[in-house]
């Protein structure tokens, strides 16, 4: 990877490539689940990556519900997956 | 044209036109509800579920009381819970003066033999709201109230109805009514004929009325309600300010119900509505103005319902005056949901005896002559 | 000077900026996504400019976009990314959200030009992590130049799937196999359209030699399945499915595709026309007033018809006459016509089995829809005030189509005679602070 943005994901440190959003990067990083459903806690990841299934619901920078595929992922980007439903 | 006959035609589908249907079949009578939607399309579905007698205009009270004591029972009545779940229902005052004023309504209601309206502390109220940002003086609440699923409610009533042989015909929109010894009421295919005429019509109760020689003063208003996501523990309490425009309560699911009568545009239909984007703005700012830990809090959904309003913001209920055989119960905007049961009972009393035990006169539509 | 307003920056929406350019037209460009380019160009400036690997290997049909992209960049009409629109009235109010905070905005005239959607698909276990839209698997490898967790397995049919394995295959990965549901076909098969054929014949020639392809990697086949049915505790790890004998395969990533249907959320959020197509199986929207609709919205049409549709519809906004754009459309909408025979959806969820989640935000299953169904009648609006489908984030973009299925086929209703349930806004999710912040 010839540019990499630098940004984080629960605390770990990780490099996007421009262009990515958070899904994207989040999923060629492997890390799902991104989230525990609160209706009945079901894992869940990315389904669409169009902006339309809002499955991949995540808190960017202290700010929840964020639709990840639809958000380039910028330096230091603080990602955190609500886990814990 | 399909021609149907019945003792009594009620027109309007929604709570109280379902809680009339239930309750005159009940009673053996032959009825028909006729519908331009289904139960529950408008008001009665989307309203915000409170069921409560807390800060009820005086003449509204008896009704109210008498309604209660069927909530209280209502599993019975229409064989669902309708959701109904007691919770504390706190008007909050802000400053010495609004407790003052509500230290007063208290005391009126008291005198006139209510015992469910009483002051609560500050200390209290911040048990109910924890992390409210800013100072209370207090609180009026109302004792043993709460709030039911409206859509659920309406479609009980609808189904026991229909269990107890009132019939209904849905998707029929009244075009023209008129008399010729009995009523004759006319929708795009069918014609429907009875002895009674009982108007629930909402929204539109004025069109019905004033077809009939009975205008009203009563227009149609789309008060608007927001519902958000779940969030964590913010209130166990049904909350109104009585100092601002704002109330909510949280579901049992966590999410958010809010409101504050702030109102949307009616179309030039008449029936549907649209949002007004600025005053929702000012819902959501009157919301973080107190609770500003919320403001990440996603918004899940908007809407306004279409109700109808009288200038003394109470009801119409009661006998026609011009017309033998005609009784309204309508213009109900943000008080119907909770009357709903002791308005079907009062409607089936006057349809049998031309009276009732409840002081209805205040509510005539008298008033407006 | 005409203030123009377009909502997504796909083929159509970028075509009808550089048109209304054209027509000297003042033009606002919104689009949810950080690039312009839609669902078929997604992410093309980056792709074309840090991932050249990717670039080579995704092949003609994305590389067309690049014309398209460079002259909608260079035409002056101003492109606000990332700003999604979450209320629009049929008055022609809009109301949008992005970095700029949330807003509305009116216009002279507004173009909708929200594309398309894959259908939902959905089978027991379609929620769980490491299944995805083929679609959507495609925009990852055109965003991030990824191919997913292997072995990958393809559950459906329709041309993009077959685009996709041929993608995925030079970037040096391969689709372990293709489960095709009963019903559902592979392949071209039905030459129905004389016009169509020779409209198409670009599209057919690459079609065909996507399938030489595929045989020659020797992916698995499985025809007519039965009881497809993903398993997993975290995410995907097995399939299951009968063809006549039963069959459970380890799987890394499943991804399900049943066609596309239009994105019509905003249009009917603004009142607009939604009508039913049954050769397409979608409900798609048609102008009204000032509100125009272009691209897949007015019907899947495909990216080149898209941009002609965009180009049309700023003529039509701005009230100029139509140029030989129309004549070139109907070639298309012929092609179209022969595609859409000779891949039928699946549609699955008409069948599906009753513990399958049709709505993922509520979680409402297939079975609680029929009961509701059998009880209420077909009336969208009453099923989804009983059982809150349709209410959460998505506001019904996963379900609704999967509840008409269900529905006309538990009651015996043409799908003709079951509308879209009411929305309400927002049409996408705001916080109460984005909402209070509101700048008119």
């Amino acid at each position: 990877m010839a540019e990499g943005i630098q940004f984080d994901v629960d605390g770990n440190a990780f490099l996007a490539q421009p262009g990515e959003t958070v899904a994207s990067a989040m999923l060629r990083l492997q890390l799902v689940p991104f989230r525990f459903h609160p209706v009945d806690t079901s894992p869940r990841g990315p389904f669409c990556m169009m902006g339309v299934c809002h499955e991949c619901l995540i808190e960017v920078d202290g700010k929840p519900g964020q639709q990840a595929c639809l958000l380039p992922v910028v330096p230091g980007m603080s990602v955190r997956r609500p886990l814990n439903g | 044209m399909n021609t149907e006959r019945a003792e009594i035609c009620i027109i309007g589908g929604g709570i109280q036109g379902c809680a009339a249907a239930l309750e005159l079949a009940r009673r053996g009578h032959d009825v028909i509800v006729i519908e331009k939607d289904y139960p529950g399309r408008q008001s009665s579905g989307v309203n915000a579920g409170g069921v409560r007698r807390l800060n009820r205009a005086l003449p509204e009270i008896p009704l109210s009381v008498a309604s209660h004591k069927i909530w209280e029972r209502i599993a019975d009545h229409v064989g669902d819970d309708c959701g109904f779940t007691k919770s504390a229902t706190i008007m909050v005052c802000e400053t010495t003066e609004e407790l003052e004023n509500a230290k007063a309504r208290a005391a009126e209601t008291r005198a006139l033999g209510y015992t469910h309206e009483q002051i609560i502390s500050d200390s209290e109220v911040h048990k109910h709201l924890p992390k409210l940002d800013g100072q209370v003086t207090g609180a009026l609440q109302g004792i043993g109230d709460g709030f039911a699923s409206p859509f659920r409610t309406t479609q009980a009533f609808f189904r026991t109805a229909l269990q107890d042989g009132a019939r209904f015909f849905l998707g029929h929109r009244v075009e023209q009514i008129s008399r010729s010894g009995h009523w004759i009421v006319e929708t795009r295919d069918s014609r429907f004929e009875a002895e009674i005429l009982i108007n629930c019509a909402g929204a539109w109760g004025n069109q019905v009325a004033g077809s009939v020689g009975d205008p009203t003063p009563v227009h149609a208003e789309a008060p608007m309600m927001t519902i958000t996501a779940p969030v964590p523990h913010v209130t166990d309490a049904v909350v109104a300010f009585t100092g601002r425009r704002l109330s909510f309560k949280q579901r049992h699911n966590g999410t958010l119900l809010i409101g504050g009568g702030y109102r949307g545009h009616v179309n030039p239909d008449g029936y549907s509505s649209r949002l007004a984007l600025d005053k929702l703005a000012m819902n959501a700012r009157a919301v973080l103005d107190l609770f500003s830990h919320l403001k990440d809090v996603p918004v899940v959904r908007s809407w306004a319902g279409v109700e109808g309003m009288t200038p003394d913001h109470m009801p119409i209920i009661g006998p026609s005056l011009n017309e033998d055989g005609l009784f309204h119960a309508f213009g109900f905007l943000s008080h119907g949901f909770q009357l709903g049961p002791i308005v079907g009972q009062i409607l089936a009393e006057l349809v049998e005896t031309g009276t009732t035990d409840l002081p209805i006169e205040p509510l005539s539509i008298r008033r407006f002559r | 000077m005409a203030k123009l307003v377009i909502i997504g920056a796909g083929p159509a929406g970028m075509s009808a900026a550089i048109e209304a350019r054209r027509h000297g037209a003042e033009v606002q460009v919104y689009d949810n996504r950080p690039e312009p380019g839609g669902n078929i160009y997604a992410a093309l400036g980056s792709c074309r400019a840090h991932r050249q690997d990717v670039w080579s290997a995704l092949g003609s049909s994305y590389e067309d976009g690049g014309p398209l992209l460079d002259a909608f960049l260079s035409c002056g009409a101003v492109f606000r990314p990332r700003t999604s629109l979450w209320h629009l009235d049929n008055d022609g109010i809009l109301a949008l959200k992005g970095p700029e905070g949330t807003r509305t905005d009116t216009a002279d005239a507004i173009i909708l030009a929200t594309g398309a959607q894959e259908r939902p698909m959905p089978v027991p276990g379609c929620t769980l992590p490491r299944v995805m839209g083929v679609g959507a698997a495609q925009i990852l490898l055109k965003t991030s130049g990824v191919v997913p967790n292997g072995p990958i397995f393809i559950v459906g049919s329709g041309p993009l799937p077959l685009l996709y394995a041929w993608q995925v295959a030079r970037m040096g990965g391969r689709i372990a196999g293709f489960v095709v549901p009963n019903g559902a076909n592979l392949r071209l098969s039905a030459f129905v359209d004389i016009q169509g054929i020779l409209a198409g014949w670009g599209y057919l020639t690459k079609g065909l030699a996507y399938q030489v392809d595929l045989l020659r990697r020797r992916s698995l086949i499985y025809r007519n399945a039965r009881d497809i049915e993903i398993i997993g505790e975290i995410h995907a790890e097995y399939l299951r499915f009968t063809t006549g004998k039963q069959h459970k395969i380890k799987v890394g990533t499943v991804l399900l595709h049943d066609g596309v249907i239009p994105s019509i959320h905003p249009a009917a959020a603004a009142g607009l026309p939604i009508p039913y197509t049954p050769a397409q199986d979608a409900w798609r929207a048609e102008s009204a007033g000032n509100i125009h609709v272009a691209g897949d919205l007015a019907g899947i049409i495909g990216a080149k018809g898209a941009a002609l549709s965009g180009q049309i519809a700023a003529q039509t906004a701005l009230g100029q006459t139509n140029s030989n754009a129309s004549a070139k459309l109907n070639k298309e909408r012929a092609f179209r016509r022969l595609m859409d025979a000779a891949y039928p959806p699946a549609q699955l969820a008409a069948i599906a089995p009753n513990t399958t989640e049709i709505c993922r935000c509520e979680m409402v299953n297939a079975g609680a829809i029929r009961q509701a169904a059998t009880e209420l009648g077909p009336d969208p609006n009453r099923i989804k005030s009983t059982l809150r489908i349709g209410m959460g984030p998505c506001q019904g973009r996963m379900c609704a189509k999967s509840l008409q299925s269900i529905v006309a086929r538990e009651t015996g209703t043409s799908p003709d005679d079951i509308g879209l349930h009411r929305l309400r806004s927002p049409i996408t999710t705001i916080t109460l602070g984005e909402l209070a912040g509101l700048k008119e």
